[in-house]
C-alpha cells in the first residue's frame, strides 16, 4: 500500500515538474517573440514609434487630466507609449521625482529653492516647470439652509487664524446681506498631508493678511493655528460633507463631483467671484507672465480684473532638461507637446479646469523643446 | 573523513547543524533590531543636536521654522492606545473565554475562525470604514451627546470635532480586540484540562473554575497579548491619520483633534525629502516610537517576573 502510494506520489510529483518546464519554455519562448515584436515595430515605426513606458506621479488636484492625457495618448496617437500617473499628492510628486523614482513629478506648487537644488542635483541636470493647465481652488462649506455664501480674503484667513469662530461674525455677515447665518462655532477643516492645495490656499492668505504672513506662511504642509486635519482632497470633502457648520477647501472638479455647496470669493477689484473655467482664465489674463523658460512660475492668486477668482493656479509638471534615457526622454518630449495642444487643452474645460493663456502655451512648448 | 563520522553518531552532528541555523536565524533579529537603532538614532542625530531635550518636551511642531518638540505627537500616541486598551483588553479578555471555557465546541471554532478574521483585516479598511461610516455615526450618536451631558468631566468638555483623540482610541480599539482575543485563546487552550475537572470536581462554578484553575497560570500569557495589541496600537498608522484630525496639541479633552507620532511620520515624510533637518526630525519620532515601545515592553516583563515569583 504504502509504497504504491509513494510510486503514484513520485510519478504525480515528476508531473508537476515536466509540466512546469513546459510552461517555463513556453514562457521564456513568448517573451522572445513578444520582444521581437516590439523591437521589429520599433524599427520599422522610425525614431516617433519606439516604445516607451513612462512614469509620473504628484498633484491629486491635476490627475484627472493627467490621467485622460495618458489614456488617449496611448489609445489615439501612440499605442507603443503607456504613461502611468499615480496621484500621491504635489509634496509626493516633488519627493518621487527627487529620488528618481518618477521621469516626471506633477505639481502644483512650484518647488522651492531647497527642493530645486535637491532635484537638479540628483537628476544631474535643470529641471524645468511646465505649467500644463489652470485651475480653482473651490471654498466649500456645510451650512445646512445656506445656498448661496459670499466671503472674502481677510475673513477666510481670519477663520484659519481661529480669530473669527462664529458664523454670524459681523465680518461674515457684511459680505451675505440678506442671508441668515446660524451663531454656531464654525469648524475649519484642511489637509494634514503636504498638498499643493494648501499651498495655494496660504499664498493667497499670505498675500492678503500681514497676521498670516508673520504667523504661518506660505507652504505645502503649514503648521494650522486651529482646525481638523483630514487626507487627501477626498478626504478635506468627506469631511465637510459630514461636519455641520464646517469649511474646506478642494479643488473645484471635487466640489462639482461631490455636489459639496461652495462660495465667492471677493476679488482685488472688489467684486464677489464665483469659481469656474472662465474666471480662472480671467485671473490668467491679468497675470504676469514669466519669460525664463527655465523658471516657468506663475503666481495667479489674487489678481486683478473684475472677473478673476482669487484662488487660482497654475499645475505643473517637472521633468530633467537632460533626459538620462533617450528613447524615455523623446516619448516625453512627444507627449508633453500633445498635450500643449490646443484640442488637448479645450478638453480640460470639461473636467472643470481652464487651459493655459496661447502666449504662456507658447512659452511651454519652447520649454519642452529644449528637454535634451 | 569516514573515521569521524564513524566515531561521531549522525545525529549529533546533525543536531550541531540544526541548532547552528537556528541560533543564526535568530541573531539576525537581534541584529536587524541593533542595526535599526544605530541606523535611525545616526540619522536622526542632527534634529536632536539641533532641539536638545526640546524634542522630548517641546509642544511646538512647526517644520517651516525648524522647530521640532514631538511631546503633543508623543502625548497623542499614549492617549490613543491607553484608551484603546482601556476599551478592548476587557472585551477581549471575556471573548476568549467565552470561546475555549463556555461556547459549545462547534460555535467556538466557528467563532474562532470570525475572531482569526477580524484581525487580518487591513488598516486601511477600518481607515476608510472610520472617515464614511463610524466618524459621522459617533459625532451623531455618541460624542455629541456626551459632550452635551457631561461636560462636567473635562475628557468630554469643549467638543471640537468627529475626528478626536476618541475616535481613534476606539478604532484602534476595534482593531487590536481581535489579536488580543486570539491569543488569550490559545493560551487558554494550553491550561491542562486535569486542572479544570479537578476544580470542578471540588464543586467550582463555572466562574469559579476560571477563576482559580484558568486565569493563574494564563496571567503572562495574557499580559504578554495586551502587549502585542499595545504595540500594534502605538504604531498604527493609516487608520489613525485618517480619523485623529492631524492636529498636534495636548489637551485633557479627548473630544478635540490630535496627532499620534506613526500618523505624523506618515502624513510628512514627502514634505522632509529636500528639507534634511525635517528628514532628521521625522527619524527622531521613529527613534521615540521604537523607545516607547521598548520601555513598555520591558516593563511589562517586569510585572509577569514580579507576578510569578509572588
Amino acid at each position: 500500500m504504502t509504497s504504491q502510494a509513494r510510486t503514484g506520489g513520485d510519478v504525480s510529483k515528476s508531473r508537476h515538474r515536466r509540466a512546469g518546464r513546459t510552461a517555463a519554455v513556453a514562457g521564456a519562448l513568448g517573451i522572445a517573440l513578444l520582444a521581437a515584436a516590439c523591437s521589429s515595430s520599433g524599427g520599422s515605426g522610425g525614431g516617433s514609434g519606439s516604445g516607451a513606458t513612462l512614469n509620473g506621479a504628484g498633484s491629486t488636484f491635476a490627475a484627472p487630466m493627467y490621467q485622460q492625457w495618458a489614456g488617449e495618448y496611448n489609445s489615439k496617437v501612440n499605442k507603443n507609449v503607456q504613461i502611468n500617473y499615480q496621484a500621491i499628492g504635489s509634496g509626493g510628486g516633488i519627493s518621487e521625482f527627487t529620488q528618481g523614482i518618477v521621469d516626471f513629478g506633477a505639481t502644483d506648487a512650484p518647488m522651492s529653492a531647497n527642493e530645486q537644488s535637491a532635484a537638479q542635483s540628483s537628476q544631474g541636470s535643470t529641471v524645468l516647470h511646465l505649467p500644463m493647465i489652470l485651475g480653482a481652488v473651490a471654498i466649500i462649506y456645510n451650512l445646512p439652509g445656506v445656498s448661496k455664501l459670499t466671503l472674502d480674503g481677510p475673513a477666510l484667513a481670519s477663520i484659519y487664524l481661529g480669530k473669527i469662530t462664529k458664523w454670524n461674525d459681523p465680518a461674515i455677515k457684511k459680505l451675505n446681506p440678506g442671508v441668515t447665518l446660524p451663531s454656531a462655532a464654525i469648524q475649519p477643516v484642511q489637509r494634514a498631508d503636504s498638498s499643493g492645495t494648501s499651498y495655494v490656499v496660504t499664498s493667497y492668505f499670505s498675500a492678503i493678511s500681514p497676521a498670516w504672513a508673520s504667523q504661518v506662511g506660505v507652504s505645502k504642509a503649514p503648521s494650522w493655528p486651529t482646525g481638523t486635519g483630514a487626507t487627501g482632497s477626498s478626504g478635506v470633502a468627506a469631511a465637510v460633507s459630514q461636519t455641520k457648520d464646517s469649511i474646506g477647501y478642494v479643488e473645484l472638479g471635487y466640489a462639482t463631483s461631490g455636489k459639496i455647496p461652495f462660495a465667492s470669493l471677493m476679488n482685488a477689484s472688489g467684486k464677489a467671484v464665483a469659481p469656474s473655467t472662465t474666471s480662472v482664465e480671467a485671473a490668467a489674463a491679468g497675470a504676469t507672465l514669466p519669460t525664463d523658460i527655465t523658471a516657468l512660475k506663475l503666481n495667479l492668486v489674487n489678481q486683478p480684473g473684475a472677473g478673476a477668482y482669487p484662488l487660482s493656479t497654475a499645475t505643473y509638471i517637472l521633468v530633467a532638461q537632460a533626459q538620462k534615457d533617450a528613447n524615455k526622454g523623446k516619448a516625453l518630449k512627444a507627449w508633453l507637446l500633445w498635450c500643449l495642444k490646443s484640442p488637448q487643452q479645450a478638453e480640460s474645460t470639461k473636467l472643470n479646469y481652464a487651459p493655459l493663456p496661447t502666449a504662456l502655451d507658447k512659452l511651454v512648448v519652447s520649454a519642452v523643446n529644449s528637454v535634451k | 573523513m569516514s573515521a569521524d563520522l564513524q566515531d561521531a553518531p549522525p545525529r549529533r552532528s546533525a543536531d550541531t547543524i540544526f541548532r547552528l541555523a537556528v541560533a543564526s536565524c535568530a541573531s539576525v533579529v537581534l541584529l536587524l533590531l541593533g542595526g535599526m537603532l544605530v541606523r535611525t538614532t545616526w540619522s536622526a542625530w542632527p534634529a536632536f543636536q539641533h532641539s536638545g531635550i526640546g524634542f522630548l518636551t517641546g509642544t511646538t511642531w512647526n517644520p517651516n521654522t525648524g522647530t521640532f518638540g514631538a511631546l503633543p505627537y508623543i502625548y497623542g500616541t499614549l492617549v490613543t492606545s491607553v484608551v484603546a486598551l482601556i476599551l478592548a483588553v476587557p472585551v477581549a479578555v471575556l471573548i476568549a473565554l467565552y470561546l475555549s471555557e463556555i461556547a459549545p465546541p462547534a460555535i467556538g471554532t466557528y467563532l474562532g475562525y470570525v475572531v482569526d478574521l477580524l484581525a487580518a483585516v487591513p488598516s486601511v479598511v477600518y481607515g476608510l470604514w472610520g472617515v464614511f461610516v463610524l466618524v459621522p455615526f459617533l459625532t451623531t450618536y455618541l460624542w455629541q451627546p456626551l459632550s452635551n451631558h457631561l461636560a462636567f468631566i473635562p475628557i468630554f468638555a469643549h467638543f471640537a470635532s468627529g475626528r478626536n483623540f476618541l475616535t481613534a482610541g476606539l478604532i484602534l480599539a476595534l482593531m487590536i480586540t481581535p489579536i488580543i482575543s486570539a491569543i488569550c485563546r490559545e493560551v487558554f487552550r494550553t491550561v491542562p484540562n486535569d486542572e479544570r475537572e479537578a476544580a470542578l470536581a471540588v464543586g467550582a462554578t463555572r466562574w469559579e473554575m476560571i477563576r482559580l484553575a484558568v486565569l493563574p497560570p494564563s496571567r503572562s500569557g495574557i499580559v504578554a497579548a495586551i502587549m502585542l495589541g499595545f504595540g500594534r496600537a502605538v504604531g498604527e498608522t493609516i487608520a489613525v491619520a485618517y480619523l485623529i484630525g492631524g492636529f498636534p496639541h495636548i489637551t485633557a479633552h479627548l473630544l478635540q483633534q490630535g496627532s499620534t507620532i506613526a500618523a505624523n511620520i506618515a502624513l510628512q515624510f514627502n514634505e522632509a525629502a529636500s528639507q534634511p533637518l525635517f528628514k532628521a526630525a521625522l527619524i527622531g519620532l521613529g527613534v521615540v516610537l521604537f523607545a516607547i515601545t521598548l520601555i513598555i515592553n520591558v516593563a511589562a516583563r517586569l510585572i509577569i517576573r514580579r507576578g510569578n515569583s509572588r
